[in-house]
């Protein structure tokens, strides 16, 4: 839980020494330096961890931007190839403050953290949800950083090769229309999105899914969707608009008919899912193979056929 | 030094007694106020960056004074005008700024500075600064500002306070409401904390309305009824109790999070009531029991009297002595069963025991309440938290809530609002419960379809 991912403190330490003058703006800084110090994250990065008891544990990550820079999406793996760690992580900027969102579905946890800086290199975050924690600090240093809880310490620098991502077990491609209705819209939104959904990790009750402008390719948004002891979250953050939500959804396996509720960072409805297939049985083993989410002001339909 | 004579003359003329010390010397773009006679205590330029009347209060008044027999202000030096012009002005953008980020749209747009008449723009300058920085009244009650449970932001809460009624049964019905909410999971509104609050009237909630902008609003129960009886067995009494309550939600509404608030009741419950039967077994101890037994037999058999004579001869002496003798005595013993005695005393245990185990009238005993009460109160609290409908998280679902006295009682189920697909029945939930339902429209808040959407949107479609 307290566990801050190693990738991205390191590429804060290299914010820090790289833009130190963007770092002191004010909570409206402008955009371009926030972006500036997003781009400063993208690359790999070697990380070591080590415990109190004296053991070392090593991780590659990599960070990549999704949509017009302003929100990243990283990666953790273990430097051996497999088994722990493997997690991802979202950094953003979002209300006037960064983001950092941790998924770790085989540990079964996740966490929302915040700093109220708008520069990328603060001297303190919070875990602001589910359960508040802000007792961890990091230092900067000329050449690296570390982070230290009282049980580990964790250690960072940029790598000089790119680790590269673990390929998607397996993967669905999804073509999506959305209907909006709202702010002088009405109908259809001009847009088809592609919506690939891919399992990172085997065994672990998670999938993950980018969605992007079938026209231009960018991002539109990206989401994780995990099962935790007793319910289902969902982790969707909007690249081009900045929005992020994390939801509580029902545990049962069939999405079909479920009902979500918004629980950070407001509490309100959610969205629901309709007419979900499957190729085979539902659940996190088979990925859906249609699907349709419904908002309060529209819907998107996704199914594998062009639409 | 002509200004300077200028406004001296001002001054000695016994016109504008609001700005009587008040000299105002304008140089080079700059305000600087000085006291006739007295070494200013400080001179600067008139801050263009805060929405505030500061600085500029004295002034306007010598700005606005008409001194008779003047029909027109009093000439001002060149440029004046503009500058002042320019300053309130500038202070206006900025309350519009600070209106438009807490939210008031039409306030930050009526803020906006659109006459150039000073007068106009110093009354309109007056108004938005008493939007932004509200004068709340001093308030004797301690304000809110817990640290938040969830996020950054300051911690909303709701009190949970009663109105009238029994105290101890108030307080009790407020603690069950409070708790089962709690261990119910429920997602409320803004993430808010409850906050049991036995000892508040609505009157004191709506002093801290006005005054905390954490407050979200206030749950309150009102107990409409309440009674009890009992009815006595040979060996034990039947004794019930009955209670009634409803529960409302004010809201405390604000146009903008840092305004003062309003409270407006905008929910209410159905009268929620429960009833609890006891059968209280009075058990007799041995004895009484004999006795009471004894004393029935007893009161049918009669009286029955026992009496023994006893005649002691003495031997004749010789010679007869001069007083006489005694030849001989004659001793009775008398018995008497006395059956009204033996009732008293047997009564007198039974009393006892049933003073022992007595729980008549549970709703005068005050302060506390008795088992039975509280028991049914819980029921209550039970009722009303299903009249809430709130959505739990399925983790939590089919939870029960426990407490010091009475069964586990399992947790009301939620009714889905209508709307969607298979929930196409049901109700809705209480205002402050937040409820996955997408089907809700755009004033009742929601996640957006904008979210899964590019911004901004692309050309709308015909």
């Amino acid at each position: 839980m307290r566990r801050l991912t190693a990738g991205f403190l390191a590429a804060l330490a290299t914010l820090g020494l790289s833009a130190p003058a963007t770092c002191a703006a004010a909570a409206s800084a402008p955009f371009a330096s926030l972006a500036d110090q997003a781009r400063g994250l993208v690359g790999s990065w070697n990380c070591q961890t080590t415990r109190a008891g004296g053991l070392v544990e090593a991780e590659q990550d990599r960070i990549e931007p999704i949509g017009n820079g302003l929100w990243l999406h990283g990666t953790a793996r273990s430097a051996t190839g497999a088994g722990e760690p493997f997690y991802d992580f979202y950094v953003g900027y979002a209300d006037a403050r960064w983001v950092f969102i941790q998924i770790y579905p085989a540990a079964k946890f996740y966490f929302v953290g915040i700093s109220d800086s708008a520069a990328l290199s603060p001297s303190s975050w919070q875990i602001v949800y589910p359960t508040r924690q802000d007792q961890y600090q990091f230092r900067l240093t000329p050449d690296s950083f570390t982070i230290s809880y009282p049980d580990l310490t964790q250690f960072c620098q940029r790598a000089s090769t790119d680790p590269g991502m673990t390929p998607p077990s397996t993967r669905s491609t999804l073509s999506c229309s959305s209907w909006y209705w709202g702010n002088g819209h009405s109908g259809a939104v001009p847009l088809t999105e592609s919506l690939t959904i891919s399992r990172p990790q085997d065994g672990v009750a998670w999938w993950q899914g980018v969605a992007r402008n079938a026209s231009t390719g960018e991002v539109v948004y990206a989401y994780n969707l995990f099962d935790l002891p007793g319910k289902r979250i969902s982790v969707l953050v909007n690249a081009t608009s900045g929005a992020y939500a994390v939801a509580d959804g029902s545990p049962s396996k069939d999405l079909n008919g479920s009902v979500w509720m918004v629980a950070y960072p407001r509490v309100q409805s959610g969205f629901a899912f309709n007419g979900v297939g499957y190729s085979t049985t539902p659940g996190q083993q088979d990925l859906p193979t249609a699907l349709t989410l419904i908002f309060k002001d529209g819907y998107q339909r996704c199914s594998a056929q062009q639409q | 030094m002509e200004r300077l004579r200028k406004v001296r003359k001002l001054c000695s003329s016994g016109v504008a007694a609001a700005a009587g010390l008040i000299l105002v010397s304008f140089q080079a773009g700059t305000i600087a106020p000085a006291r006739a006679g007295v070494q200013a205590p400080s001179a600067g330029a008139l801050s263009t960056d805060a929405c505030s009347t500061a600085q500029l209060s004295d002034l306007m008044a010598v700005y606005t004074a008409r001194p008779a027999p003047h029909a027109t202000p009093y000439p001002l030096p060149p440029n004046t005008r503009s500058y002042v012009t320019h300053v309130i002005g500038a202070r206006l953008q900025e309350c519009s700024t600070k209106l438009r980020a807490e939210g008031g749209i039409a306030a930050a747009d009526a803020c906006l500075p659109r006459d150039g008449d000073v007068g106009v723009l110093w009354t309109q300058l007056q108004l938005c600064d008493a939007l932004v920085n509200p004068k709340v009244p001093a308030s004797p009650g301690i304000r809110w500002q817990l640290p938040p449970v969830v996020g950054s932001q300051s911690q909303p809460v709701i009190f949970v306070l009663g109105a009238g009624g029994d105290a101890a049964m108030l307080g009790k019905l407020i603690s069950s409401l409070t708790v089962y909410l709690d261990q119910a999971g429920y997602y409320l509104a803004d993430n808010a904390v409850l906050i049991p609050e036995p000892a508040w009237s609505p009157d004191a909630f709506a002093t801290q309305c006005q005054s905390s902008p954490q407050v979200e609003g206030a749950i309150v129960v009102q107990i409409t009824a309440a009674g009890a009886g009992s009815s006595d067995l040979f060996v034990s009494r039947k004794s019930w109790s009955a209670i009634e309550a409803t529960a409302l939600y004010a809201r405390c509404e604000r146009d903008r999070p840092a305004a003062a608030g309003v409270p407006t009741y905008i929910w209410a419950s159905d009268i929620a009531s429960a009833q609890n039967r006891y059968i209280t077994v009075t058990p007799l101890t041995p004895l009484a029991l004999l006795l009471t037994l004894g004393a029935a037999y007893e009161e049918f058999a009669p009286a029955r009297t026992s009496s023994t004579t006893q005649t002691h001869v003495y031997p004749t002496p010789v010679p007869t002595p001069p007083g006489g003798w005694i030849s001989q005595q004659m001793t009775t013993n008398a018995t008497t069963v006395n059956a009204s005695t033996l009732g008293g005393v047997a009564a007198s245990f039974l009393a006892s025991t049933i003073t022992y185990t007595n729980s008549t009238a549970p709703l005068t005993q005050q302060p506390t309440i008795d088992q039975q009460t509280w028991d049914t109160l819980q029921n209550v609290a039970l009722n009303l938290v299903g009249q809430m409908n709130c959505w739990q998280p399925p983790a939590k679902a089919n939870n029960t809530f426990k407490d010091v006295v009475g069964g586990a009682r399992r947790a009301p189920s939620y009714n889905p609002p209508p709307g969607l697909n298979e929930y196409a029945f049901g109700k809705p939930s209480a205002p402050f419960c937040e409820q996955p339902n997408p089907a809700l429209d755009d004033h009742q808040g929601g996640e957006s379809i904008r979210d899964v959407l590019p911004s901004p949107l692309p050309p709308r479609q015909e």
